[in-house]
Parts: C-alpha cells; sequence; structure tokens
C-alpha cells in the first residue's frame, strides 16, 4: 500500500523550483524561464527502502509576495528549500519564511542549493552553506539542469517521511 | 591582345552575347526577376506540391505567421471576412441549442398529463418540493462519474469512487482543486469563501465544502440544484458518520467503508436508465392494498346482501324473488303474506316491492288460528303439520261455526277436536223476521275500482259485516253467495272478478266467527267490450237463510 505525503517546494523567485520538480518527474530541463503562477502540482510515486510513498509536489511560486504561501502550506509533511548558489538573495527568504511560519521547523526538509552547473558563478561562501546544517537541514548541491542530485534530494525527503510513520 | 580577342569575340558571338546580356540583365534586376518568377510561380507551386512533399512543410510556418499578421495588424478586415462564416456558424450552433431547449420543453410537457407526472407529483409532494422542480430533476440527464473525498488542509486524496481511467492522477487532482480552493482563500482574504464549482473542458466538479474535509464530485451533462444540495447533504453525513478517521491518514485510500459510501452516491441519471430508477415497491404495496381494499369492500357489500337473504329466508310469510342494492340500501321483490312479521329487517333499509298472498309457513297459519280463536277463550289449540288440535271449553252453539272457520283457513287440513268440552246444546227459539237483514245484503254492490285499495272496499262492506254479524249472533244458518262483476273490457275480465269476489270474502270473513257458508262466484262476460267502465267493477250478494 503507498502512502501519499504533500511536499512543498519553497524558495525565493526564480531560484528553480519548477525546473527541479520537472527534472524529477520528467528528466527534463527547460532552458527557457516560465514563472509560476500560485502554485504547480505533480505527483510522483516512490520505492524507498522497500516501501511505496506518492509524493505530491506542491510546487509554491516564488516566495516574494508577503504571506501569499500559507494557504498552500496547510497540512504540509514534507519542505524542500531551493536555494540558488548564485544568487545571495536567496539565501536571506529562507530565515524570513522560518519566522513568519515556526509551526514549519517541526516538518521534514532537505535544502536545494540549485544551478550547481554554474559553481563558477556562485558567490555564497561555504560558511553560509554551513549556516544551513542549523536548521537540521540535509543540504544538496543540485542542478536542474543536469540532474546531478535532484533525485537524491527528493529520495532523501521520501525517507524522512516514511521513517516519521 | 585582350581587345583582339573583344574584337573577335563580337565578330563570332555577337548574338548569344545579346542573349546573353539580357539574360543577366533579368537576374540582377530584382523587378525583372520578380517579374519573371511571377509569371512561374503558380506553376512552379502547383508542380512542386505534386511532386515534392516537403513544400507545404516549408510553407506552413511563413503561411501561418503571415496569418497571424494579418489577423493582428487587420483585425477589422479579417473581421468583415469572416462575419458571413461566423455568423452562420453562430446561428446554427444556437439554432441546435434552442432545438434541443425545446425538446426538453416539449418532453416535459407531453410527461405533464401522463401517468409518470401524476408519479412525480406526488413525488414532489412527499419530497416538499414543487412539481417544476421535480419535473426539471427528472428530465435533466446528468451522471456523476467520480467522487473525490479530500483533506481539506493538506489536499490528499481521501477516497475516490469512481472510474480510474477518467482522471489519471487522482492525487494530482485532489492537490490541485485544494490549491485552487486555497488561492480562493488567499485571494478574498477569507476562509469562507468556499469554490462551490469548476468547470474542465467538459468535466464539471461540484464542490461540497466541510469542517474537515470537502468532496469534489465529476458530473458529466447538466448537474441540477438539487444535486448540489445532495452533496453538501452526504459531506455532512460524512462528518457525521466517518469523523474519526477523516483526519487518519494512514487508513487514506484504503477505507473500504467510505469507498462502498462514496460509490453508492455514484449516479446516473438519464433518460434511458428512467425504468432502472422507479422504486417499484410503493406501487406494488400500493396496488396490493388497493386490490385488498376493493376486495374487502366486494366482500361487505357481498355480506350485507347475504346478510340480507339469509334474514329474509328466516321470515314466514316472506317469499323473496330477487334483492337489489338501490340508493344505500336493499330493494325487496316478491310476496308477502299481510300477516309477515318483517321486524327483523327494520334496521337494514329494505323496502319491500311485494304482492300480497296467503302463506302455508305454519307460524303464520297459527297465526290465522289465533285470530279465529281470539273470541273463544277457553279454547286452546296446537297445529302441526297440518294438523289443528283443539282443547279447553266452548259452547256447542258456537263449536259448529268455529270448525267451519278453522277449517276454511287454508293449511289446515285436519281438527282434531275429541278433547274440546262442548256446553249448552241448543234450545228451540221463535223464529223473528230477519228478512230486511237479507234484503239490505241482497240490493247491495260494492263497487271496487282498484283492487288494491283495500281501504275503500271495507268501507263499503261495513253494514254488511254488521248484518252478517247479527245473523251470525242469532245463530242463522245462512249462505252467501259473492258474485264478482266486470266490465268485460278484455280476456281476463272474469279472472279479476274472481279475485273481486275472492278478497271481498276475506275480508268479510275476517270479521266473522265462521265464513264457511260464503262462496264465491263470477258473472261470466259472453262477449268482450272495447271501452273500459270502472262502474261496474265490483261484487254483488246472493244472501239466503238455510
Amino acid at each position: 500500500m503507498s502512502v501519499a505525503k504533500k511536499i512543498c517546494l519553497i524558495g525565493r523567485f526564480a531560484v528553480g523550483k519548477t525546473s527541479l520538480v520537472k527534472q524529477f518527474i520528467e528528466k527534463q530541463f527547460g532552458e527557457k524561464y516560465k514563472t509560476t503562477v500560485g502554485v504547480s502540482i505533480s505527483t510522483k510515486n516512490l520505492t524507498v527502502e522497500n516501501k511505496d510513498i506518492s509524493l505530491v509536489i506542491w510546487d509554491i511560486a516564488g516566495f516574494e509576495q508577503d504571506g501569499h504561501y500559507a494557504h498552500y502550506m496547510r497540512g504540509v509533511h514534507g519542505l524542500i528549500w531551493v536555494l540558488d548558489g548564485t544568487e545571495p538573495e536567496s539565501f536571506k527568504i529562507l530565515e524570513t519564511i522560518n519566522n513568519s511560519l515556526p509551526e514549519i521547523k517541526q516538518v521534514p526538509s532537505v535544502c536545494f542549493i540549485n544551478k550547481c552547473d554554474l559553481v563558477d558563478e556562485w558567490v555564497i561562501k561555504e560558511s553560509e552553506i554551513n549556516s544551513l546544517k542549523e536548521f537540521n537541514y540535509a543540504v544538496y548541491k543540485t542542478s536542474a539542469k543536469t540532474g546531478e542530485n535532484v533525485e537524491a534530494g527528493f529520495t532523501k525527503l521520501a525517507s524522512l517521511l516514511l521513517s516519521s510513520l | 591582345m585582350s581587345k583582339e580577342r573583344d574584337i573577335l569575340k563580337s565578330l563570332l558571338l555577337k548574338e548569344e552575347l545579346e542573349v546573353l546580356n539580357q539574360l543577366k540583365s533579368k537576374l540582377l534586376s530584382e523587378e525583372q526577376f520578380t517579374d519573371e518568377v511571377a509569371k512561374v510561380l503558380s506553376s512552379a507551386i502547383k508542380r512542386s506540391q505534386k511532386t515534392d512533399p516537403q513544400l507545404e512543410h516549408a510553407l506552413e510556418k511563413p503561411i501561418k505567421k503571415g496569418v497571424l499578421r494579418a489577423f493582428s495588424e487587420s483585425k477589422q478586415s479579417i473581421i468583415d471576412a469572416l462575419l458571413p462564416i461566423m455568423g452562420q456558424l453562430i446561428r446554427k450552433t444556437v439554432t441546435n441549442s434552442i432545438k434541443q431547449f425545446v425538446s426538453d420543453i416539449n418532453r416535459a410537457i407531453e410527461q405533464d398529463f401522463s401517468i409518470k407526472s401524476l408519479k412525480w407529483r406526488w413525488q414532489a409532494k412527499k419530497a416538499g418540493i414543487t412539481y417544476p422542480e421535480m419535473l426539471f430533476q427528472k428530465t435533466i440527464r446528468y451522471q456523476v462519474t467520480d467522487i473525490f473525498l479530500i483533506n481539506k488542509d493538506n489536499g490528499l486524496l481521501i477516497e475516490h469512487a469512481g472510474s480510474d481511467d477518467l482522471l489519471k492522477d487522482n492525487n494530482a487532482i485532489s492537490a490541485m482543486l485544494t490549491a485552487i480552493q486555497s488561492f480562493i482563500e488567499d485571494s478574498f482574504d477569507s476562509e469562507d469563501a468556499h469554490l462551490q464549482s469548476v468547470e474542465i473542458k467538459n468535466q464539471n466538479f461540484i464542490i461540497a465544502t466541510g469542517p474537515k474535509v470537502y468532496l469534489a464530485a465529476v458530473v458529466k451533462g447538466n448537474p441540477t440544484e438539487r444535486l448540489k444540495q445532495r452533496f453538501q447533504e452526504i459531506i455532512e453525513n460524512i462528518h457525521a458518520e466517518y469523523s474519526e478517521m477523516l483526519l487518519q491518514e494512514d487508513t487514506y485510500q484504503n477505507n473500504l467503508e467510505l469507498n462502498d459510501f462514496l460509490r453508492r452516491n455514484l449516479v446516473t441519471k438519464s433518460l434511458s436508465d428512467k425504468q432502472k430508477e422507479v422504486n417499484t415497491l410503493p406501487w406494488i404495496l400500493m396496488l396490493i392494498a388497493l386490490v385488498t381494499g376493493i376486495a374487502y369492500w366486494s366482500y361487505t357489500r357481498n355480506q350485507s346482501l347475504k346478510n340480507i337473504w339469509q334474514k329474509s329466508s328466516t321470515i314466514d310469510g316472506l317469499y323473496v324473488q330477487k334483492i337489489e342494492r338501490k340508493d344505500g340500501g336493499f330493494m325487496l321483490y316478491g310476496l308477502l303474506d299481510p300477516l309477515a312479521d318483517t321486524s327483523k329487517l327494520s334496521d337494514d333499509a329494505v323496502t319491500f316491492v311485494t304482492k300480497p298472498y296467503a302463506s302455508l309457513d305454519e307460524a303464520i297459519v297459527q297465526k290465522r288460528i289465533n285470530q279465529a280463536l281470539s273470541h273463544y277463550q277457553m279454547v286452546q289449540s296446537r297445529f302441526n303439520n297440518g294438523l289443528l288440535t283443539l282443547t279447553g271449553e266452548i259452547n256447542h252453539e258456537d263449536s259448529q261455526l268455529l270448525l267451519t272457520r278453522l277449517y276454511s283457513i287454508n293449511g289446515v287440513n285436519h281438527i282434531d277436536d275429541g278433547a274440546l268440552v262442548k256446553t249448552n246444546p241448543p234450545t228451540d227459539q221463535p223464529e223473528e223476521d230477519l228478512s230486511p237483514f237479507f234484503d239490505q245484503i241482497n240490493n247491495a254492490f260494492i263497487r271496487i275500482p282498484d283492487i288494491k285499495n283495500l281501504a275503500l272496499i271495507e268501507a263499503q262492506l261495513g253494514f254488511i259485516i254488521k248484518n252478517l254479524q247479527l245473523l251470525e249472533e242469532k245463530g242463522i244458518k245462512m249462505q252467501l253467495t259473492l258474485i264478482g262483476t266486470s266490465d268485460c273490457a278484455g280476456l281476463l275480465s272474469d279472472d279479476y272478478s274472481l279475485k273481486r269476489a275472492n278478497t271481498v270474502k276475506e275480508l268479510i270473513g275476517a270479521s266473522l266467527k265462521e265464513n264457511g257458508f260464503i262462496n264465491t262466484k263470477v258473472k261470466k262476460c259472453t262477449v268482450t267490450n272495447q271501452t273500459n267502465n270502472k262502474s261496474l267493477l265490483g261484487v254483488k250478494f246472493n244472501l239466503k237463510g238455510l
């Protein structure tokens, strides 16, 4: 029997949330950027540690509007924080959201630092990456373009969700 | 050298060079080249279309682009060009829609006077809704193909009933509907703002929201308001009956009881399925009740008639030919002795349509005997099977009169008076002139225009009976002959004359102690008259002393 879990991707505008989902589900990457309006829903069935899990993925539009994401986050089982290694501002929003929705600190989460295919353009420092561990996140350097660590990150979250049952 | 060569070339190839120069100028001059290409373009495209399939692909994009540009740059021209076509298309679509609508209305009107409409009216009354609403429900087609029960908070699918093929990813559908709900709540900044329906392609989602979960039903066709209300009732029932398990995520999509509940609410409502939807049980019960009612009514009706027959058969002196129902009562036809006691039927609203007759029933004969013995207090009687046994004491003089009278009673075949003591033997007395009494009677003529009018006859018989009683008291032996007369106006005149004489005999005899001395006869008709004369209908008297 497969269990269904709601996971949300949250992060700043244009960090690559939708591309990560597309890569995870379809193994594809689109060069052209299309902004997400509201939320985009996808599902993916996985088998992790011999257990079936159905991930209902809520790809929430970039977090530029105050609090608009709160409605979409209700009842969430797992979170994927998506940061952009080339965009330092994307790190700041993590703290903002954690402050506005303190209850989500209890939710199993992983953190994707995306665009590792552009690692030469990264401006963040290793110390900043290490600071993410304060939130007890499993951190993955991902690339929606190449698919690097994408499946591993999603699978990790699925594993966390299954272990919490 | 070069000059010489040019001269040589011009001498040798003068004409060819002129042609070559003309071609060169055509190719190099865009205008001229365009003119040349234009001359062969259409035939070149036609030929290429036949031989080269790539041409269409090659032209597809530029043509598409061109058309789009034309649309954007010359909207009005395009509209003007398309208007005749679009107008017709729209008219055709609207006409078809109106036809369907008229068809629905016609169907509804046709149903209006049918048995079905009566049934629907009854159902509407029972359900507390108007007849048009019921009519709308019954004639509008729709199908509930899928029902999703969804966690209101996280959008996870709790249970789904319906076709799995219709919507491939039920989890995604549930999440998307929840996202739309969340978007609306966010947009209106209110958690009370609920999505009520969504239309995606030809799928209508009807959404009924509860406190913990909500229900989304996929409806094909035209869902009614009643259906929407029904789903709201369903979601309320789900919260009432399955409240505890609604938030147990480990049971999601694996709750058979809940799934079965949802599955029962998948409805197909179409005209072709109407027969299947009809619940025949109430109609069968009604039919049984109706038949039982009719049977009971018929039984009680027959029973009451049978009861009258039974009562009638126990009444002495009543001979029943038939009994009919009329105006809530009964009409009884037959023969009735004047001495019969019909009090048994007094409570049954029976109207007697009878003719009088002399009954031979023992009880009636006994009554006649009692009447005859009413003047003789000392005489007792017992009547059985035609034998009359007399006991007691009687004046010797009266005994003969009594016996004569008793013998005249129909039904009395034998009289046993051996135990009847006779006293005071008769003594000789001087004769008295009684001729005036005789004359008065012999001169009398009783008119009987209507033999049923006994009161009229009795009124005329008063003095005759009085004279006869006087003669009887004096012990005068007499013989009285009653002669029936008629107007001879029919073949049965003599029969009627005899009836008149017998009627008078009966009336006189009833007033005397004994009537054995009374005979009847008829003044027979020798000719038949053509005209009636009621004054001739009557009885004459011939009284003789013995």
